[in-house]
């Protein structure tokens, strides 16, 4: 799974002090079991209004027959609050690995 | 019931099963469960198996109805097996548009809670780099 690719990436020596956020469209319960199942250290945010999904643009409807989550994207973020890098897949299949998340954090860590 | 057409509906038993298994809520059975792989073979074999004994059955049996009835059943099956098969490998698999992001664009604003119940926000996080990921969930 992504997150815990990015958890361990996060945990390299290159990456002290960089941090990570992930939303997915569940509620606060499911998010804890699934990010204590994980071993997540990282916040994990239950949206599930899909409020800040929606206000990003990253609905998906139907994703599972009758279930609206988020597309899957990422989004490298300085410590100014600017947007360094975005992946955003446009398939399941495409995962991201450990290799573009750390091309990512050195970007947004000014490396 | 000859074995030719026993074996062509095995094979539309069995690629309906497989269709079944694709489906989010089916039952997890290990051994089909690794990927798509193991699924898009059982797919496979259930239209061989299909078209296989409908063939034999065409060239050995008896009586116009049950060819008739069992070439459309078989129709169906390969139909059916070719229409799974697509929705896996293609278009299940298919995400919305991304969104229109430029490079060192202002992160957009978000606030909700996390799993130990504290608040984050593009404000908290504020002073240090960050990776904001979006996720499909946890199932």
């Amino acid at each position: 799974m992504e997150l815990q690719v990015l958890q361990s990436v996060l945990q390299e020596d290159e990456f002290k002090g960089a941090a990570a956020v992930a939303v997915c469209g569940e509620s606060q319960d499911v998010v804890k079991a699934g990010a204590e199942k994980a071993g997540l250290k990282f916040s994990v945010i239950g949206d599930s209004d899909l409020a800040i999904i929606d206000a990003w643009g990253l609905r998906h409807n139907d994703a599972v027959p009758g279930k609206n989550t988020a597309r899957p994207a990422a989004f490298f973020v300085t410590a100014e609050g600017k947007v360094a890098r975005a992946i955003q897949p446009d398939n399941y299949r495409t995962r991201m690995d450990a290799a573009a998340i750390r091309d990512g954090l050195r970007l947004a860590m000014g490396k | 019931m000859s074995l030719p057409v026993l074996v062509a509906l095995a094979g539309t038993a069995t690629v309906f099963v497989a269709t079944y298994l694709f489906l989010p809520n089916a039952a997890d059975v290990p051994v089909l469960s690794a990927g798509d792989a193991p699924r898009l073979i059982l797919l496979g074999l259930g239209a061989g198996w299909s078209l296989l004994g409908t063939v034999q059955a065409l060239r050995l049996g008896r009586g116009g109805f049950k060819k008739v009835m069992l070439s459309l059943v078989c129709l169906a099956t390969l139909a059916l097996a070719g229409a799974s098969a697509w929705w896996v490998v293609d278009y299940s698999y298919r995400l919305p548009k991304a969104i229109e992001v430029k490079a060192l664009d202002a992160v957009k604003p978000f606030s909700g809670t996390d799993q130990n119940g504290a608040t984050v926000s593009d404000a908290s996080m504020k002073g240090k780099a960050y990776a904001m990921v979006f996720t499909r969930g946890f199932w």
